[in-house]
């Protein structure tokens, strides 16, 4: 029979959905599908099957999933720390499914977040991915799940994702996602990706989300992202992240793994990268 | 005669005429083209290896008997790989 190589990412990604859905089913793991084609019909009629898979795990199952992933064959990209500007995923790959983002919270909800999983959980459904049944947020969950993302992925005008999931929403429909938000902390990201960042304006969240949604250096997302960590542990995440080379994103640049010459190297841009943001904040400050 | 089906561990889907299929958790993928999209067409609605030929005849164009080794040693092959299981 033919190679695995054949398979176009689409299908590779629906197929990977359905293996990750047997091996959380297998671990006794509770996960939701996100985006890809987990999305509702009608959702994201833009977006095409995308290139990897995303699942969102129940925080208290974190440990299973992983043990499970790593038995059959998923090897880890990066870390929660390393990989995401949330502290939010891990990515990892499988060489017969490709990438996964694994979802330890979901940005925007990170307060609570085995609250908010509880929440997204209540009302789940299953959506067939590949002829496997696999767990979904409600429709109404999914917008604002891909609303939250939009927030965060400035596109230099309306993100495509926010007419289906807001816009054109019923007024009944948006109170509703409204509500999630409240039970699930993120108002001040539904608010980010709908416009209404003004309303908590002052507060360290809406400084994070300002950054996303109107753009800014890394020094303006380093100072958001130290504001909006709650606590000294959070805290001190943040700084260490903010001095460290993302070696999978690296090596995905250059297209080989990086040396430890060109880690050095991308470590030293970094810091020339932020004294240029300080130093440009201070002739700014020097001209006023 | 037992009834063949797709196996409970195989997820699948079909794009432009060609079938993808794989054992699941573990994969790979694999690719069912042309002839092995028919057989494998042949096999969702169920029954046993006779229907599986019949169905493939008529889609064909030819009859059972031409195609019957062939479409045998090929859901043995899919009986083997895990992709179909008897019911």
């Amino acid at each position: 029979m033919p190679e695995a190589r054949d398979v176009p990412t689409s299908v590779r990604v629906a197929l990977a959905h359905a293996a990750v859905q047997r091996l959380a089913d297998e671990a006794g793991a509770d996960v939701l599908h996100i985006k890809g084609p987990a999305v509702a019909p009608g959702l994201r009629p833009w977006a095409s099957g995308g290139s990897d898979v995303d699942v969102i795990v129940r925080p208290e199952h974190l440990e299973r999933l992983m043990s499970a992933l790593d038995a059959h064959g998923w090897r880890s990209e990066t870390t929660f720390e390393a990989g995401s500007a949330f502290d939010h995923a891990a990515n990892l790959f499988h060489p017969s499914w490709g990438l996964l983002d694994v979802h330890r919270l979901y940005p925007g909800m990170e307060r609570d977040p085995s609250g908010a999983f509880a929440v997204l959980w209540e009302d789940r459904g299953r959506t067939s991915i590949a002829h496997v049944p696999c767990v979904v947020p409600d429709p109404l969950a999914q917008s604002l799940v891909l609303l939250l993302h939009a927030a965060r992925t400035p596109t230099g005008g309306e993100h495509p994702d926010v007419p289906a999931n807001w816009t054109r929403r019923t007024d009944a429909e948006r109170d509703a996602i409204r509500s999630l938000a409240v039970r699930t902390g993120s108002t001040v990201g539904l608010a980010a990706a709908t416009g209404d960042l003004a309303a908590h304006a002052g507060t360290p969240e809406a400084a994070l989300w300002e950054v996303f949604t109107e753009g800014g250096d890394r020094l303006d997302e380093w100072r958001a992202r130290w504001r909006a960590a709650r606590g000294p542990r959070a805290k001190a995440s943040v700084a260490v992240r903010s001095l460290g080379v993302n070696r999978y994103y690296l090596a995905q640049r250059l297209g080989h793994e990086p040396t430890r010459t060109e880690v050095a190297r991308e470590a030293l841009a970094r810091f020339a990268h932020l004294g240029r943001a300080l130093a440009a904040r201070a002739t700014a400050a020097v001209r006023r | 005669m037992s009834r063949l089906r797709v196996g409970p561990d195989t997820a699948w889907l079909e794009v432009d005429g060609v079938v993808y299929a794989a054992p699941l958790p573990d994969g790979p993928p694999v690719v069912l083209d042309g002839p092995g999209a028919l057989v494998w067409r042949a096999v969702v609605p169920g029954g046993g290896l006779d229907d599986v030929v019949a169905r493939v005849a008529a889609e064909a164009g030819t009859s059972a008997e031409v195609v019957a080794a062939d479409v045998a040693s090929f859901v043995d092959q899919l009986l083997a790989g895990g992709l179909l299981a008897h019911e």
